[in-house]
């Protein structure tokens, strides 16, 4: 196990009569790409807030390095890097001139400076954009001049707040590249995002926040495991009826059955064969059948399964 | 100095449209001065009127008065046509026309003068009344040398030598605005663009800081929140210096000898407490503003608003009295009246009205801060 970067105990958070922390639990262990994934208005960017000493919180106790979080932790705050969820740069500063500002509220040193923000363009793939002002790039570039000022500093601890919202999947590839990268090279990082299959591909560890506690937590494999689901099959069917839906309802391992437009979804709990199974129901029944395939759980059907399908139109309290 | 440096490049993007308003205003304020400085140098000088004249009068009076007329004035013939003389006076090819009878010495040697005159002019013409004036005057002349017993020629002759007498016209100082020097002019109208080059430079400056997601990362830096405001604050009092100090280079330039006087010391001083409460101004209105553009608005309401109710563009004098005691509320009123009071103390130790209005500007300043303060309180707490 890990030294702990980061350590949230019973962490209570009110906006007068709303709880947006509620006795949250999370602790982030040094070198691992932490997760963190709740529907709106689950308590994410509450969360980040608290960590961050951005907001005064209720009760529990944010450490992070070991030491309690403060507005005034400026010890503390030098190794961390932040990449919040909007846009946050000067629209009258160049590219080069944004990173240097930012990189210039951690380090003093004018040289080292001048290293890092050189390193952070070229990290970022801006150095032909250094003279450019923000409103002249594109969404994938702003958010990786966005990400370039949160992390020129060379930071222990990097928190990114859903920072590919909005970007093409090329720019996006190149942003999760990147997180890797600094991982790789030392960096802890906080991340959290909507896009799960992003979460999938980066995160060794993940946490979901749901009404601001935390409802799962656990690397990828752990949290498939903690669901009904084991596999799901999808099947190309034509005129199927409902007596025949409730058959197959029936049968081993099914405990979901969804029909619609001809397409067949079964979910099935873990179990060996369920697939051989729902054909020879098919074969008996000497009911046609088209394309069949079947695959594991996804994190989407983990978040879906854990925090429940309820569309949540509330505005983010977070 | 991050911030500081920061504060500057952001200012130093605006720079277009602050230099915009000092050149407009350095135009305007010395075209003002200029046009002040003229008007107070006008000279006196007679006028050269042109009159239609057909002299019929077989005596020498008649003559006379044709050429007391033409030394003056430009005597033109009459046209013979009824239709043509109409055109030309209502084309005011000529301001008068008059029609000497044959018998006209005559009949004034009898006393019989009035009405022999035949006088046309174009109703309403004060030109005209001039003419009527003049030939009024040589006649009353010469009537008084016959009454005193000169023959005709005689009368016709000193009275032509006396009209010729051109009296000597000198303007009286009567203390009106006339008198004021350009100085004067120049810091009246500089509330106006105080006001403006500091909401749209600093307000412009501060606005990026405030915004929320910026202010959010620069919390997290591990630069101290204080040490940042601090640089911020400096950053303001900088640019403050320099547009002071612009302007005063300015009337170095402009005024120079005025800017030498305890008067002009004076307003200096006027204008940089003014410089101050600009400052003020300008951080209570930036927390208003939610973009650059009502920024813009801003400065305009301001600017416009307080020059126009303190008395800058319009003068004091010229304000009801419940609009003066409205004007009492605005920072420029004082800063105009300071101004007014400077031009009529003769030393330092006389100024003691100027010195109350230059603590009203300071206590304005102090005002316009702490509400500034505390907009920005509620702001953050609404957040």
């Amino acid at each position: 196990m890990g030294k702990k970067v980061v350590e949230i105990e019973n962490l209570v958070k009110r906006y007068k009569e709303l709880i947006a922390l509620d006795h949250l639990n999370l602790a982030v262990e040094e070198g691992e790409i932490f997760g963190l994934l709740g529907p709106n208005g689950s308590g994410k960017t509450t969360a980040i807030n608290c960590i961050l000493a951005l907001l005064y919180f209720d009760k529990g106790s944010v450490k992070v390095f070991g030491k309690e979080m403060q507005p005034d932790s400026y010890e503390i705050k030098r190794q961390i890097g932040v990449v919040l969820q909007n846009v946050a740069v000067f629209e009258e500063l160049t590219v080069q001139e944004n990173i240097d500002y930012f990189c210039g509220l951690y380090i003093q040193d004018k040289m080292v400076r001048k290293k890092y923000v050189e390193e952070a363009m070229v990290f970022s793939g801006l150095e032909e954009f250094r003279k450019f002002y923000p409103k002249k790039l594109s969404g994938g570039l702003l958010r990786r001049l966005n990400i370039a000022c949160g992390i020129a500093h060379k930071p222990k601890l990097i928190i990114m707040d859903e920072p590919t919202v909005a970007v093409d999947p090329q720019s996006r590839n190149r942003i999760l590249e990147g997180i890797q990268m600094l991982n790789k090279e030392g960096a802890a990082i906080i991340y959290t995002s909507h896009y799960m299959e992003e979460v999938e591909q980066i995160c060794s560890r993940i946490a979901i926040l749901d009404k601001g506690r935390c409802v799962a937590s656990g690397t990828k494999e752990e949290l498939k495991s903690m669901i009904k689901m084991g596999e799901k099959i999808h099947m190309e069917v034509m005129n199927l009826l409902p007596f025949q839906i409730a058959e197959i309802k029936e049968l081993r391992h099914v405990y979901q059955v969804e029909y619609q437009d001809g397409m067949l979804e079964i979910c099935c709990s873990g179990g060996k064969h369920n697939l051989v199974h729902i054909l020879d129901y098919f074969n008996s029944r000497e009911i046609g059948f088209g394309r069949v395939y079947s695959e594991l759980p996804t994190l989407n059907d983990v978040f879906l399964e854990i925090t429940g399908k309820k569309l949540r139109d509330s505005a983010e309290t977070a | 100095m991050q911030v500081f440096k920061a504060f500057f490049r952001i200012l130093y993007k605006n720079k277009a449209s602050l230099l915009m308003y000092i050149v407009i205003y350095l135009g305007i304020t010395l075209i003002v001065s200029n046009a002040m400085q003229e008007d107070g140098k006008t000279e006196f000088s007679g006028i050269s009127l042109d009159i239609g004249l057909r002299n019929e009068d077989k005596g020498y009076l008649g003559k006379s008065l044709e050429k007391y007329l033409e030394s003056g004035n430009q005597l033109m013939d009459v046209p013979k046509k009824k239709e043509d003389l109409q055109d030309a006076m209502y084309y005011q090819e000529m301001d008068y026309v008059l029609l000497i009878p044959e018998d006209f010495t005559e009949k004034f040697k009898e006393g019989e003068w009035e009405g022999s005159l035949e006088g046309t002019m174009v109703p309403g013409s004060s030109s005209a009344y001039l003419v009527e004036q003049e030939i009024q005057g040589f006649l009353k002349t010469v009537s008084m040398y016959l009454k005193a017993g000169c023959s005709t020629e005689q009368a016709s002759a000193w009275s032509l030598r006396d009209m010729e007498q051109k009296p000597k016209v000198r303007f009286l100082e009567n203390g009106s605005s006339q008198e004021l020097p350009s100085g004067f002019y120049y810091f009246q109208y500089i509330p106006y663009v105080f006001l403006i080059m500091m909401i749209l430079g600093v307000g412009a400056s501060m606005k990026s800081f405030q915004d929320k997601d910026l202010a959010a990362r620069n919390k997290c830096s591990s630069m101290s929140f204080l040490k940042q405001n601090l640089q911020i604050f400096l950053g303001c009092m900088v640019y403050m210096m320099i547009v002071y100090l612009v302007f005063m280079v300015m009337a170095w330039v402009a005024v120079r000898e005025y800017m030498f006087t305890f008067r002009g010391f004076l307003n200096a001083a006027n204008a940089f407490l003014f410089a101050v409460c600009s400052l003020s101004v300008s951080w209570f209105a930036v927390q208003f503003a939610k973009n650059t553009a009502a920024l813009t608005i801003l400065s305009n309401v301001f600017g416009l608003g307080f020059s126009f109710l303190g008395g800058v563009f319009v003068s004091l004098d010229f304000m009801g009295e419940s609009a003066r005691k409205l004007a009492k509320f605005i920072p420029s009123y004082w800063y105009v009246a300071a101004n007014q009071e400077i031009q009529k103390v003769a030393s330092f130790a006389e100024g003691g009205k100027v010195y109350q209005s230059f603590l009203i500007v300071l206590m304005f300043s102090l005002a316009f801060f702490s509400a500034g303060l505390l907009a920005n309180r509620m702001k953050v707490k609404s957040k």
